[in-house]
């Protein structure tokens, strides 16, 4: 094999199915070791679980007692990863808080257990916290500060998709995999349908990273993937009530964190096994079950303004054998189907976004072995990001530079500080037609008013810019998508932001509810 | 001092119940916490644009039929809604116009707005939108966008405003100060093209002289000019609530704003008094609620999801569950909720001196018919019909 940094001629071929973290990190580490990779999405990337979740980029020490190995590498992959993408991760820090409701001796065994994993553990005083996060419970028994970080997903995802690309990959997103071509007990390649018609990828190597939809994918050949689908609502508000993560200080379950994020906070997790990955429904009785159970460590949370709830669905890998009570491992897994007579197929499963990049090593490693190539990951030590400049992000970095340009002239997205000047950049250099892909790239209408001002004035650059754009249709699709998720908070301020959106989109400019996603089932 | 009626909440509905009021000759208070909803409001004359099936109705009258038993309209009936748009507007025939929005889709209105675009005037013309440097509530290149893949021909012309304000309020006033408009339409005269028909402004043509800035701007520039609304803050309705309340000043009512009305008094059957959260008090013989319902502040939902009605305590109508089976039936029922009415607009459990009107009435959604000033207005007139009986009632015995 050439050690060129452009793809050979002979170069092994390999698909990955899924744009999530996972899909991404697999794309970039085969590539980075010469493989000619194809990433194919369902839908955008990063529109899955990736981007479903609380955000936290996990220094582990949630998981230092049940699981310190697992916890050991969520540090050493969160360290990584602030190294080699600082732009996508917020340094908030966490706090672990022991309630009076929380198991007595947990906090020492969790102690104990942090600095066996190596994660920088150190106790506070407890009235030194409660002045710190004035928002919490005035009952804080003890408390650990540990090094817990924010990760924008998309930013990360992108940013591995641009590498991905540099490095002379393809990826096909809105494309679905309908057949996997398996030939004498080979792997020969894939069928995609998108949107410009179906297509036949040839490759070596097939690797299913669909996370929750990874058993959907192997049943293509006739295999399976010991998954168990737990789905996890969070319910989002508008002030960053809290600025570090905090856990309470007990055996991780459901609805046990708060993580400030950009101006916002998010409380989750609720959790539940569900039988399909599309279920993103959030049900009102989930809604009162996370505000019950925030009270006791926020004890003001139902004052505060919730504006949107999402549930994402984790593809956790379940062992054969498993203790159906004892909660499963956060740990990845990969399934080798050359061992069922399905050569050069795999599936990988489990593991969490702040250790992609470990599970893309591990994988790559194995697939390397088959080969017989000796080829090593480099992903751990080639900065994702394309500048040189160190920099973390920033809640307010928008808001900075508005003051540092004294530019007030043209705000487009007033809750996140969005210029006129920022999209058209999108529009000139991205080619991006969709409100929704805006969304994703600029955070327009992920703040309290959930796009009611910002939808029809993106909506107008880009008819500026492209006269075949399908306004009527594209707002109405988006200002529904952006009710699907706030919706399920209607109430206080918000009731009034919903009634007030409706009387923007319907009685001012005439734009109708988009029936084809309305149920509240998702579409991703 | 008594008033014979207060009115809690500044809404278009409470402000028509006033101006009714004072052509009868009573003394009336207005207690409200701020400006009502017409600053938000596209201000068309909306009747009922859509009936139950979102199918476009072109004839508002006929179509109340069609609504549910409980709406507003059909509790106090055609005939009344006839009156009191006959009284407001001066017509009565019955017909919707297709208005102009901001994206380019047609709204319709009962009557269209002076100088409000309507698609009769686009019709086979070269019609050219005015989209203002910077003026980021008005979305020109999307209303000509939708337009122009409609058949009409609309092109946009991007001008400087007169002032570098980039706001709604700012624009109009802008306007309104204007030493010359003569030479600024006549500098936008010459940078239109000569095939130019009918020109569209944003609305926001002048706040009080807005009908001399029309006038001056048709008479340089020598062809018809319309306004197309634009995101709130609405100029069009502030102008209309600066009309009303302006009108009603001068009658001598006393609009009271930054008042919260937080506790009341009453016999068991009749409400006596209200008081603010700064312990005032006012008495009255009637009271009516026009506080704007759920947008306004008038229904509060609590995070159990619970509606509750904010001034007196009324009991409150709402479809269960209120969140989450589907994004339109959840949509719906955050407008359905309200308090329930005899066919005279007082709340079915409550005290018989009270009468409810607008956004606050259950069992309507302005947004899905299109119906927000119809129901206001009619609703405003009946509530200010039903207090005048009551009052010629008390008076008599």
């Amino acid at each position: 094999m050439h050690k060129s940094k452009s793809i050979s001629l002979n170069a092994p071929r390999a698909i990955i199915i899924g744009g999530g973290a996972t899909g991404c990190g697999v794309a970039r580490d085969l590539s980075m070791r010469g493989f000619k990779v194809t990433l194919i999405e369902f839908g955008d990337l990063g529109s899955g679980t990736s981007s479903r979740f609380h955000g936290m980029l996990q220094s582990g020490a949630r998981y230092a007692v049940s699981d310190t190995e697992y916890a050991a590498e969520c540090m050493r992959e969160r360290l990584n990863i602030a190294n080699t993408a600082p732009e996508v991760v917020e340094q908030t820090g966490g706090l672990f808080v022991t309630l009076p409701d929380d198991p007595e001796g947990f906090d020492d065994r969790f102690y104990t257990c942090c600095q066996e994993a190596g994660i920088p553990v150190k106790e506070l005083p407890p009235e030194q916290v409660m002045g710190e996060e004035p928002n919490i419970s005035r009952k804080v028994l003890r408390a650990f500060s540990v090094p817990d970080a924010t990760i924008q997903p998309w930013g990360l995802v992108n940013l591995l998709a641009d590498d991905i690309r540099r490095r002379g990959g393809e990826i096909l997103t809105r494309h679905q995999v309908t057949d996997i071509d398996v030939t004498a007990g080979r792997v020969r390649g894939v069928t995609a349908i998108g949107q410009s018609g179906e297509r036949r990828i040839e490759a070596d190597v097939v690797i299913n990273a669909s996370g929750p939809w990874s058993a959907r994918v192997a049943s293509l050949v006739g295999e399976t993937a010991n998954i168990e689908l737990g789905k996890g609502s969070i319910l989002v508000f508008s002030h960053r009530m809290v600025s570090r993560a905090i856990n309470r200080c007990r055996p991780p379950t459901s609805h046990d964190i708060i993580v400030p994020t950009g101006t916002i906070s998010l409380f989750g997790t609720s959790s539940e096994v569900v039988d399909t990955p599309d279920t993103t429904h959030v049900r009102p009785e989930e809604i009162q079950e996370l505000l019950k159970n925030a009270e006791p460590l926020i004890p003001n949370i139902r004052n505060y303004r919730a504006f949107r709830a999402w549930a994402g669905v984790r593809p956790l890998f379940r062992p054969q054998g498993w203790d159906s009570d004892k909660p499963l491992s956060r740990r990845h897994s990969v399934i080798n189907h050359g061992d069922n007579g399905i050569d050069g197929f795999y599936t990988i499963l489990g593991g969490s976004l702040t250790t992609h990049r470990s599970m893309a090593e591990d994988i790559g490693d194995r697939i390397c072995q088959h080969f017989g190539l000796n080829e090593s990951s480099k992903t751990a030590d080639i900065p994702l990001s394309k500048s040189s400049k160190k920099s973390d992000w920033h809640p307010v970095g928008n808001y900075k530079n508005v003051e540092k340009t004294q530019n007030f002239g043209s705000p487009i997205c007033e809750c996140e500080s969005v210029n006129k000047e920022d999209i058209v950049s999108l529009i000139e250099s991205h080619g991006i037609n969709h409100l929704h892909d805006f969304r994703r790239r600029s955070r327009v209408g992920f703040g309290p008013c959930q796009g009611t001002f910002c939808g029809s004035r993106v909506a107008s650059l880009l008819a500026e810019y492209d006269s075949e754009y399908p306004s009527k249709n594209d707002l109405g699709k988006f200002w529904t998508e952006r009710l699907k998720g706030s919706i399920f908070t209607s109430w206080g301020q918000q009731a009034k932001q919903l009634v007030l959106s409706d009387s923007i989109y319907r009685e001012t400019l005439g734009i109708r509810l988009d029936k084809d996603i309305l149920p509240v089932e998702d579409c991703r | 001092m008594k008033t014979d009626v207060i009115i809690i909440g500044a809404e278009l509905d409470g402000l028509i119940a006033a101006t009714r009021l004072v052509e009868y000759g009573y003394t009336v208070r207005i207690l409200a916490v701020g400006a009502g909803s017409l600053h938000y409001s596209s201000a068309g004359e909306h009747v009922l644009g859509f009936d139950s099936s979102e199918q476009m109705v072109k004839n508002p009258f006929e179509a109340i039929e069609s609504l549910n038993s409980h709406h507003p309209y059909r509790r106090i009936g055609t005939s009344n809604v006839r009156l009191a748009l006959e009284w407001f507007y001066k017509k009565n025939d019955g017909s919707n116009i297709l208005s102009v929005s901001p994206a380019g889709l047609g709204i319709p209105v009962y009557r269209a707005l002076p100088w409000q675009a309507t698609f009769d005037d686009i019709k086979n013309k070269n019609a050219t939108i005015v989209q203002f440097r910077n003026h980021g509530d008005f979305t020109a290149h999307l209303a000509s966008n939708e337009l122009n893949r409609a058949g009409y021909k609309v092109s946009v012309l991007e001008f400087e405003a007169p002032d570098v304000f980039s706001k709604n309020a700012a624009l109009a006033k802008s306007f309104d100060r204007l030493e010359d408009p003569a030479s600024f339409f006549l500098g936008l005269k010459e940078s239109l093209s000569d095939e130019t028909e009918v020109l569209l402004f944003a609305a926001v043509m002048g706040f009080k002289d807005h009908q001399r800035i029309m006038n001056e701007a048709e008479k340089i520039i020598g062809i018809p000019c319309r306004e197309v609304s634009t995101l709130p803050p609405s100029i069009p309705g502030m102008r209309l609530d600066d009309d009303l309340t302006s009108n009603l000043k001068q009658q001598k009512v006393s609009i009271h704003s930054g008042v919260k009305i937080i506790e009341h008094r009453s016999n068991g059957s009749h409400c006596i008094a209200v008081t603010d959260d700064i312990g005032r008090s006012y008495e009255a013989s009637i009271f009516i609620v026009s506080t704007g319902g759920v947008l306004m502040g008038g229904l509060d939902i609590d995070s159990h999801g619970n509606v509750h009605e904010t001034s007196l305590g009324l009991e409150v109508y709402q479809s269960e569950p209120l969140s989450a089976v589907s994004v339109d039936t959840s949509l719906h029922a955050l407008h359905m909720a309200g308090v329930e009415t005899d066919n005279e607009l007082r709340p079915l459990k409550g005290y018989r001196n009270v009468c409810v009107t607008g956004r606050s009435l259950s069992h309507w959604n302005p947004a899905q018919e299109s119906s927000c000033e119809g129901v206001c207005i009619s609703t405003g007139w009946v509530a200010a019909e039903t207090a005048h009986n009551q009052l010629m009632g008390m008076k008599n015995g």
